[in-house]
């Protein structure tokens, strides 16, 4: 998940950035009926099976799960026994995470703003590589190079320590903080590019050090380090990948899974699971209020026409080797260690037999591509995936714009309320609330029966991408100056024209951009599938991880490569084609 | 401008004339617009002037239709545009407009920004590049078709942005501020292009401006808004020589203001005022009754100085600043009144006393209190 990124840093700064009469879009569209479709959609998409979902946690007899109007038990439950402990455990990992993750980021984000180490360039690149793939991804990479049958055993090398080490709470951490060093890389990294050089000058002129030059320039940044660790801290908490793989597979209870298993467990525990999930909500808001006020008195105040680009700072020999030393560290525990556990397992043979040259085979990718039970879930996840991606697209754009007009109705305000209300609920808090919701005998009495249905699996990843999307698109769609369409219009062009001849243009990367994050992410997306998918009819992520627990190690990982290479092959395909087919107009515009 | 393409810039159908009837726009509990009316006669330069919040580019954008009246009528060649529930979309309104921002298209060329106006002309692809390509060759942009906008300067996209909106020979022009993003320099030079490519083209046009110079020299008739009002509509000369309102008077320059007491009526159109002891002669604004309190509004250039003793003012130079065709002085009275940029060609030195002389065509007298009241506006 990015979606606290984008939330953050996008929509803030667009809105806040544009100024007067030009942040009033005048973009042509929904006409009157749009509106209420709208928020009739994210009605039944969002908010519905949230508020049952939470509101059974307090009054079980409104939902038929139990006696009471009113209780708090499930809360009394959900703070006892394992239930405490998995909280205690998230918010103590989420914490420790973001301290790491925020600390690990800004040294990053200084190599490569303001040093002359060799290969920064690419480092954004791989960033952006931690930050699509998903969790459980890097968490079972991990997981298959240490485990007592793991390829480090089939080499011969049995590492305990290493393996009690990963199998365990630290490893955990250690997995998260490498997750979140993203979002604190591109958070302070924004916050030094805006802070130019004048700031450190004026300290040096004025007499200070050079460490008293940083000692001025660091309260400057401060409110993104505090943006950083609220983000970091979020996303660790609500995470599920690492959660329900890594962590449950190290018998290390974290809210999450906990959550899932009162869920999935006989009986099912709706109730605390709720109680859980408002446990989580509100952790995960606290965080998300504390980055938003930690924003407002942001440092990117500073950002403007007038910043000079800072100089770089000129690495000695000896400093520059422990930059990539750090470097090289870090993305080998966040990328290349998980890709190595992965690729190498996909690989070998059997596990058991012994090491050596005739262990490795690549039947594991024939049986992929000729087995259904291996190439169905990656058809059907990649299906899925387009047909969420499309609507997102659409849904979400027609909410950036409603949400970036400057005369806010009741509804766009409870529109963006429930967007950002969305953003800090765990998309395992949703998924609950979805089989909870479209579960209820009311709706069979309707007549509607969705439930196990792969319209709804759809409709959750439709709801779980939402929220970040739209956040995404507020950003170019306030860019639009409005002008831009009042000067099409003043010069004779109708509503549907002007969409097409200069809204469409204007906005065909950011569209492409989201069109493929929302791609990529449903097609991996592990929580809203292991909860939602119909008997039968396995996304990607369910499989592979089914694949995994009955130890067909080979065929697991060889899924998990083929996908990952694949999403890669569509990524660079469709912007490949947006090169080669738009006109070079549309590729100028906000490049 | 280089010599170019001989390009026909006469409107069809020919200039049209604007009628806005008592027109009222709010945003929210902010009244941008309250009962605005004004009319510009075919082939008529109008400017509106007047602070920023005083209205004009509301007004702008109800005649350009990208704004609705709430209340009043808008007709454009004697056919309502809007008015009650009618509100007729911009691109049926046959009108062009320059925009404060450019608004140019940054995924199009020059010559492709310029030739999208000519689409609701219905010309073949190949006529509307070449009448794209000549009127960029009039705004002296020859050789520039292929250019993106982010690939040229900021006078050249306003260049562009000015094509774009000559192009198709529309029958009214509307103007956004166009120069307030440019240098000096250059805001003079496209000013002049503006004012000879709108005359030649024969279209009305209707142009608002905060900079006073700019609406004294290129309008035919201004109009100046306050708070969503229009204070005076009337020919440049007039509004600069009988401003109606002290705000008017303010907002197209004045160099400072006495005190003193209305007297009798002198020559006429003009009245006896008694300031420091002084009778001075002045133009008298509606409403100033003999006795009455009065303040003096002057502009520079009827302010002068001589030798004291022979002019019926005192003062003392507090500060003079060179400026090259001569000196601007600093004058304080003796009741501490200051009157600035008072222009001479001799130096007078800082604390020398100097007389000082009213021309009464540069002095405007308004009841204290009106004065008093249009002060926080101004």
């Amino acid at each position: 998940m990015v979606r606290r990124e984008h939330q953050g840093l996008t929509a803030t700064e667009a809105v806040a950035g544009a100024p007067g009469r030009r942040a009033r879009l005048a973009l042509p569209g929904l006409a009157g009926a749009g509106r209420p479709l709208l928020g009739i959609a994210l009605g039944l998409l969002l908010v519905l099976p949230m508020a049952f979902f939470l509101a059974v946690a307090v009054s079980p007899r409104l939902f038929a799960q139990g006696p009471q109007w009113f209780t708090l038990s499930n809360f009394a439950q959900a703070l006892s026994g394992q239930t405490l402990q998995g909280l205690v455990d998230s918010l103590v990992v989420g914490v420790v995470a973001a301290a790491v993750a925020v600390a690990a980021g800004s040294a990053l984000a200084w190599l490569v703003q303001r040093t002359t180490l060799p290969g920064r360039r690419i480092v954004p690149i791989l960033v952006w590589a931690v930050l699509l793939s998903p969790s459980y991804l890097s968490a079972l990479g991990w997981e298959r190079l240490v485990e007592p049958d793991g390829v480090l055993a089939q080499m011969g090398l049995h590492a305990l320590a290493l393996r009690h080490l990963v199998m365990g709470p630290i490893g955990v951490t250690l997995v998260l903080a490498t997750r979140g060093v993203p979002f604190a890389f591109l958070t302070v990294s924004a916050a030094l590019l805006g802070l130019g050089s004048e700031f450190e000058e004026a300290a040096r002129v004025h007499g200070a050090s050079r460490w008293g030059a940083l000692r001025v320039a660091l309260p400057i940044v401060a409110p993104a380090l505090w943006s950083a660790a609220a983000i970091v801290f979020a996303e660790s908490i609500s995470d599920f990948g690492v959660a329900s793989t890594l962590a449950a597979d190290a018998h290390f209870p974290v809210a999450t899974y906990t959550l899932f298993t009162a869920i999935d467990s006989t009986p099912i525990e709706f109730g605390i699971a709720a109680a859980v999930a408002w446990l989580l909500v509100a952790a995960g808001g606290l965080a998300i209020v504390a980055q938003q006020r930690a924003l407002r008195g942001r440092s990117y105040a500073v950002l403007g026409g007038r910043t000079r680009l800072a100089g770089r700072h000129r690495l000695g020999p000896g400093g520059m080797a422990l930059g990539l030393a750090f470097v090289v560290g870090l993305f080998l525990a966040a990328l290349g260690i998980p890709v190595l556990g992965a690729v190498s397992a996909s690989l070998l043979k059997d596990f058991g037999a012994a090491y050596g040259l005739h262990a490795w085979t690549l039947s594991n990718y024939r049986r992929v591509f000729t087995d259904d039970g291996l190439l169905g879930p990656i058809l059907l996840s990649a299906r899925m995936a387009a047909i969420t991606a499309t609507l997102a697209v659409v849904i979400g754009l027609a909410l950036a714009r409603l949400l970036v007009r400057r005369s806010a109705s009741t509804l766009t305000r409870v529109l963006d309320l429930a967007l950002i209300g969305a953003v800090a609920v765990p998309t395992v808090v949703l998924a609950a609330g979805y089989i909870f919701a479209y579960n209820l005998p009311i709706l069979a009495r309707l007549g509607v029966s969705l439930y196990g249905t792969l319209t709804l699996l759809g409709m959750g990843y439709l709801a779980g991408v939402l929220p970040t999307l739209s956040r995404m698109l507020i950003g170019p769609v306030a860019q639009v100056q409005a002008s831009m369409v009042d000067a099409a219009r003043v010069h004779g062009a109708g509503g549907a024209r002007t969409w097409q001849s200069v809204v469409v243009p204007l906005l065909a990367r950011p569209i492409l951009w989201a069109w493929l994050f929302a791609w990529v992410g449903t097609l991996l997306e592990l929580p809203i599938s292991q909860l939602l998918y119909p008997p039968g009819e396995e996304p990607l992520s369910v499989a592979i991880t089914k694949h995994l627990a009955n130890y067909d190690f080979g065929g697991g990982t060889a899924m998990m490569v083929v996908s990952v290479l694949g999403a890669l092959a569509v990524v660079g395909a469709a912007l490949g084609l947006f090169r080669l087919l738009v006109p070079a107009g549309w590729r100028r515009a906000g490049s | 401008m280089r010599p170019a393409a001989r390009l026909e810039l006469a409107p069809e159908p020919p200039a049209h004339p604007v009628e806005a009837h008592e027109v009222v726009k709010s945003f929210g509990a902010k009244v941008a617009l309250d009962g605005v009316s004004l009319r510009v006669e075919p082939g008529q330069f109008v400017v509106l002037l007047g602070p920023s919040g005083s209205g004009k580019t509301t007004l702008l954008r109800c005649v350009a239709g990208i704004e609705r009246v709430d209340a009043g009528t808008i007709a454009i060649a004697g056919r309502r545009v809007a008015g009650g529930r009618l509100h007729l979309p911009p691109d049926r309104r046959g009108l062009a407009m320059v925009f404060q921002d450019y608004a140019l298209w940054p995924h199009m060329t020059a010559e492709r920004n310029v030739a999208y106006a000519l689409r609701r002309r219905r010309r073949g692809p190949g006529e509307a590049r070449d009448r794209a390509r000549a009127m960029l060759e009039r705004v002296g942009l020859g050789g520039m078709f292929a250019r993106y906008p982010n690939e040229l300067s900021g006078g050249e996209q306003q260049r562009v942005a000015l094509a774009r909106a000559l192009v198709g020979n529309p029958s009214l022009l509307l103007f956004d501020e166009p120069l307030s993003n440019l240098d000096a320099n250059l805001r003079e030079q496209l000013r002049v292009e503006i004012g000879t490519l709108v005359r030649e083209s024969g279209a009305s046009a209707l142009y608002i401006t905060h900079d006073q110079a700019e609406a004294f020299a290129l309008g035919d008739l201004v109009g100046v808004l306050r708070g969503g009002r229009l204070e005076q509509f009337d020919e440049a000369e007039a509004v600069y020589t009988r401003p109606a309102t002290p705000f008017v008077a303010r907002f197209t320059g004045v160099c400072g203001e006495l005190q003193g007491r209305a007297g009798a009526a002198a020559l006429p159109g003009l009245r006896t005022v008694e300031v420091l002891g002084a009778r001075l002669a002045v133009r008298p604004g509606a409403g100033c009754s003999p006795g009455e309190p009065v303040r003096v509004l002057a502009r520079a250039s009827a302010v002068s100085l001589h030798p004291p003793g022979t002019a019926p003012l005192v003062g003392t130079v507090r500060d003079v600043a060179f400026r090259g065709r001569g000196y601007d002085h600093l004058i304080e009275l003796p009741d501490g009144t200051r009157l600035t940029g008072v222009h001479d060609e001799a130096r007078r030195e800082r604390g020398a006393a100097v007389g000082v002389r009213l021309a009464a065509e540069g002095a405007f007298a308004f009841p204290e209190a009106s004065a008093v009241s249009a002060e926080g506006a101004s």
